[in-house]
């Protein structure tokens, strides 16, 4: 059982790694929108890209 | 009248509106210029995936202001106060109006991205605000945001002062902490289970100590990081000499945390670390989910100033110039275009403003104000232009003025609120005591064991299922709500809403569209059919300006008008093809035409007739009105299923407020009301001891939705009502108030279960614990398997959640303005 004594603190190193790539990750802003970025995924399809639009725009 | 929807915003298409838009090869139905355009600019530019992926319809077209509309952004007095440049790009946070899902900021950046000049675009719809970063150079702020307003948005700049940082930046916090307390509280958890298999079947005393350390060490940033609201609002409770749950609360966690890392210091004895990280996690997603609910409400709900201009066009001798409203002073003359808002209090020094004052005095159609009258900052024009002289601006305007008396409102707090903060006020030391006083007499008959029977006591009097029972329900409410766009607001709001209460309707732009339609037309004359006359009718109005001109805001067609005259009141003059038409009352026409008007059969009760016609003949007789939203019916007639009792209470005129209420079978309703007359009529209500929900949409509803017992804002434009509201509905649907008084029924019953399990759970806990015959371990794992039993009860509520209600849409049922002719 002696190995936990390795492994519990390796087990924490990784849970503090965790918590500082998501305060990074939160202060960057990665969890203000959390709907959309899911959903551009999918609406960003392999459509042609449309013709420029017209002087008028309409 | 088929029930046709429009294919970009999904309002139903007017008889005869004669718009296509063309997508795919398909010829799909809309039901103004406005969205025709929008929907075909849309699919031109391959963004038809938006159609498919968004949440909500599109908001029809209200007011598309021109594109020269925009280009007074250009002026450079606007252009300094918005942007900030930066060598040659330029950046400004745009708010952006009519956004409210994923698929709109999709639509939006990829809109956005097709202008080669603007480079960075940010958007976040949970603020609805887009940062946009363009080469100044090249484009024009102005260009921009009419760039922005083509794909159907309302664009409205921020100055940078005006951005609302301080939102963001508490939800950051709270969300570091919830992640803290949940990723550190797992690690406990995972420790205790293997301390408390340790005590059932041995455990090496090593790996026994080394693991209470680690648990320790573990919670330290729980008690330290995650908890340090519930200090902070402990302290205030104290210095605020009423003491709230949430002392108890950072009570039982330093004490448990203390005794725990003394035993650890110690050796021996017990350690609760566990119960302490969920109690914090618990504690702290459930005022996590509350806060966003509030924010995303708050969000929408910002000042009152919102409904002013940026910018004004002051008048200096002979020439015009845009200025930014703060630089409007007493005395300027302001010049008032149609469908401009009057940005201060002033008097009409030229010309003839038709304005509509709905927003202060809720009286639906406009009035005429001629030179020498007064007229009210927030008031639109509806037609006419002229100039206005300021005289009382900012702060000291009725609009103003009306926010203060919303701020009076709120300030008083419903019976309900004051009885709970009572007797938590008593409950809160009455925990305190009890576990003092078990101490205190343990103490004298074994010292060794008083701690211990102390803390067991307090563990388990610590009312955290208690405390939990509420907020983790209304927490699971207050989502499961805002999935069927229900936004909560203020909790007791679900307290009030259920049965027995009243529910009180505003009537326009709440059980009503809020702008006049035509409901039904008559055209005898084969030359004419319905389609040629609306266009012709469309032609005519767009020379007025009129209010009651929106109802045929559609395509002119072939006809042009000149030579347009306006008589105030009463109709429309002009040429058109050679020809002079008028379109008005039928005493209007009569001047011009004597050959009888057509005969107009079931014409909706309460409608206004409208008569097109020329010199030889009448063509057409129009019912204008202001239809029922098609869902008011089903959703009345649910209401009332579910033993509420509504009520209309409207600001317009009888003959409208009586067709609405008979249409929808309301018995009881009241019309010609003044804001303060709403008030009085609910403090009426809530004399005769019923309990007041009050349904809403506009600014002049403020004062009433906050004197209510309970307050919900639909179809929330207007910032300034949903600031008061306990609830808002940005949609349109009605039928949305079901999903409110379903949910808020199931919370009540699961907020009852919860208080009776945990109160049943305390008094049985109490006294085992208090003659020492609970271990703290015991009275911990107690308290943490009541707290979830407490929570996963909690949680049906959002499970509940059923699909959306159906709601049929049957005919809107015409209503009428208000009995004043056209224009």
């Amino acid at each position: 059982m002696s190995v936990l004594f390795l492994l519990i603190p390796l087990g924490l190193l990784m849970l503090g790694i965790a918590v500082w790539a998501f305060f990074w990750a939160v202060a960057n802003g990665q969890f203000d929108d959390l709907s959309t970025p899911a959903l551009s995924v999918v609406m960003d399809d392999d459509a042609a890209p449309p013709a420029p639009r017209s002087e008028d725009g309409r | 009248m088929k029930p046709l929807t429009c294919y970009h915003c999904a309002e139903p298409v007017p008889p005869g509106a004669p718009y296509r838009a063309t997508i795919d090869g398909r010829e799909e139905p809309v039901c103004c210029a406005g969205c025709q355009a929008v929907a075909e600019l849309i699919h031109a530019q391959g963004l038809e995936a938006y159609y498919r992926f968004r949440e909500a319809p599109s908001p029809a077209e209200v007011l598309r202001p021109e594109a020269s509309e925009w280009s007074r952004y250009d002026a450079p007095d606007l252009t300094h106060r918005y942007v900030l440049a930066t060598g040659d790009f330029a950046e400004a946070t745009v708010e952006i109006g009519g956004m409210y899902c994923s698929a709109c900021v999709w639509l939006l950046e990829r809109a956005l991205r097709r202008c080669p000049d603007v480079q960075v675009v940010s958007v976040n719809p949970a603020t609805r605000r887009a940062v946009l970063r363009w080469r100044a150079t090249e484009l024009s702020f102005g260009g921009l945001l009419a760039a922005i307003a083509e794909v159907g948005f309302r664009p409205r700049p921020l100055a940078p002062g005006r951005r609302e940082d301080a939102a963001e930046g508490e939800y950051r916090r709270a969300l570091k902490r919830l992640l803290v307390a949940a990723a550190a509280g797992m690690q406990v958890m995972m420790f205790s289970f293997a301390l408390y298999a340790g005590g059932w079947f041995g455990i090496e005393a090593g790996i026994e100590q080394f693991l209470r350390w680690t648990s320790l060490l573990v919670t330290v940033p729980i008690v330290t990081y995650s908890a340090r609201p519930f200090y902070a609002a402990a302290w205030r409770g104290i210095r605020a000499a009423s003491p709230g749950m949430d002392l108890p609360v950072a009570i039982a966690i330093t004490a448990a945390f203390l005794a725990s890392a003394r035993a650890t210091l110690a050796g021996s004895g017990e350690v609760w670390f566990d119960s302490v990280a969920m109690f914090v996690l618990f504690l702290s997603g459930t005022r996590f989910l509350e806060m966003r609910a509030r924010h995303r409400a708050d969000d929408q709900a910002t000042a009152l100033a919102r409904l002013l201009p940026d910018s004004v066009t002051r008048v200096r001798g002979e020439t015009d110039e845009t200025v930014p409203l703060d630089a409007l002073e007493a005395g300027d003359l302001v010049r008032v275009r149609p469908g401009e808002v009057v940005p201060a209090d002033g008097e009409v020094v030229s010309g003839m403003l038709a304005l509509d004052e709905s927003l202060l005095t809720g009286e639906a159609m406009p009035c005429s104000r001629a030179a020498g009258a007064p007229v009210l900052a927030g008031s639109v024009n509806r037609g006419g232009s002229g100039l206005v002289r300021v005289v009382r601006t900012g702060a000291e305007t009725t609009l103003a003025a009306v926010g203060r008396l919303i701020e009076r409102a709120k300030a008083d707090r419903p019976p309900v609120a004051v009885l709970a903060d009572r007797i938590a006020r008593r409950f809160v030391p009455g925990v305190l005591l009890v576990a003092l006083a078990t101490g205190a007499v343990w103490l004298k008959l074994d010292p060794g064991r008083a701690f211990e029977i102390a803390l067991a006591t307090l563990v388990v009097t610590c009312p955290c299922a208690l405390a939990l029972a509420t907020p983790a329900a209304l927490a699971a409410a207050a989502s499961a709500l805002a999935r069927r766009g229900f936004l909560l607001v203020r909790a007791r709001l679900l307290d009030v809403l259920g049965h027995g209460a009243t529910v009180v309707f505003d009537k326009t732009g709440t059980l009503t569209e809020g702008r006049p339609r035509v409901v039904q037309a008559t055209c005898p004359d084969p030359d004419w059919p319905q389609a040629r006359c609306l266009a012709l009718a469309a032609a005519l109005e767009k020379a007025s300006g009129h209010v009651l001109a929106r109802a045929f805001d559609g395509d002119p067609g072939p006809f042009r008008a000149s030579e347009a005259q306006v008589e105030c009141g009463r109709g429309v003059e002009a040429l058109v093809d050679g020809a002079r038409w008028r379109i008005g009352s039928a005493a209007y026409l009569t001047e011009l035409c004597a050959a009888p008007p057509p005969a107009q059969d079931g014409m909706p009760e309460g409608c206004t007739r409208v008569l097109l016609g020329n010199e030889e003949r009448v063509v057409a007789a129009f019912a204008v009105g202001d239809e029922l939203r098609a869902d008011a019916a089903a959703t009345v007639a649910a209401l009332e299923d579910a033993g509420l009792k509504p009520v209309i209470a409207s600001g317009d005129r009888e003959p409208a407020v009586r067709a609405a209420a008979v249409a929808l079978g309301v018995e009881e309703w009241h019309s010609g009301l003044t804001p303060a007359g709403k008030v009085a009529l609910v403090e009426r209500l809530q004399a005769r001891g019923e309990t007041v929900v009050m349904v809403g949409d506009g600014v002049n509803d403020a004062p009433v939705l906050a004197a209510a017992d309970a307050s919900i804002a639909i179809d929330a434009g207007t910032a300034l009502a949903c600031a008061t509201a306990d609830a808002i509905v940005p949609g349109r649907r009605l039928a949305t108030l079901l999903d409110g008084v379903r949910v808020a029924a199931m919370t009540r019953r699961v907020i009852r279960q919860n208080l009776a399990w945990a109160l049943a759970y305390n008094l049985a806990a109490v006294p085992l614990a208090a003659s020492g015959w609970l271990a703290p371990w015991m009275a911990a794992l107690g308290m943490s398997a009541s707290s979830l039993l407490v929570v996963m009860n909690a949680l049906r509520v959002y499970r509940h959640a059923a699909p959306a209600t159906p709601v049929r849409r049957p005919h809107g049922r015409a209503l009428p303005l208000g009995s004043e002719s056209p224009a």
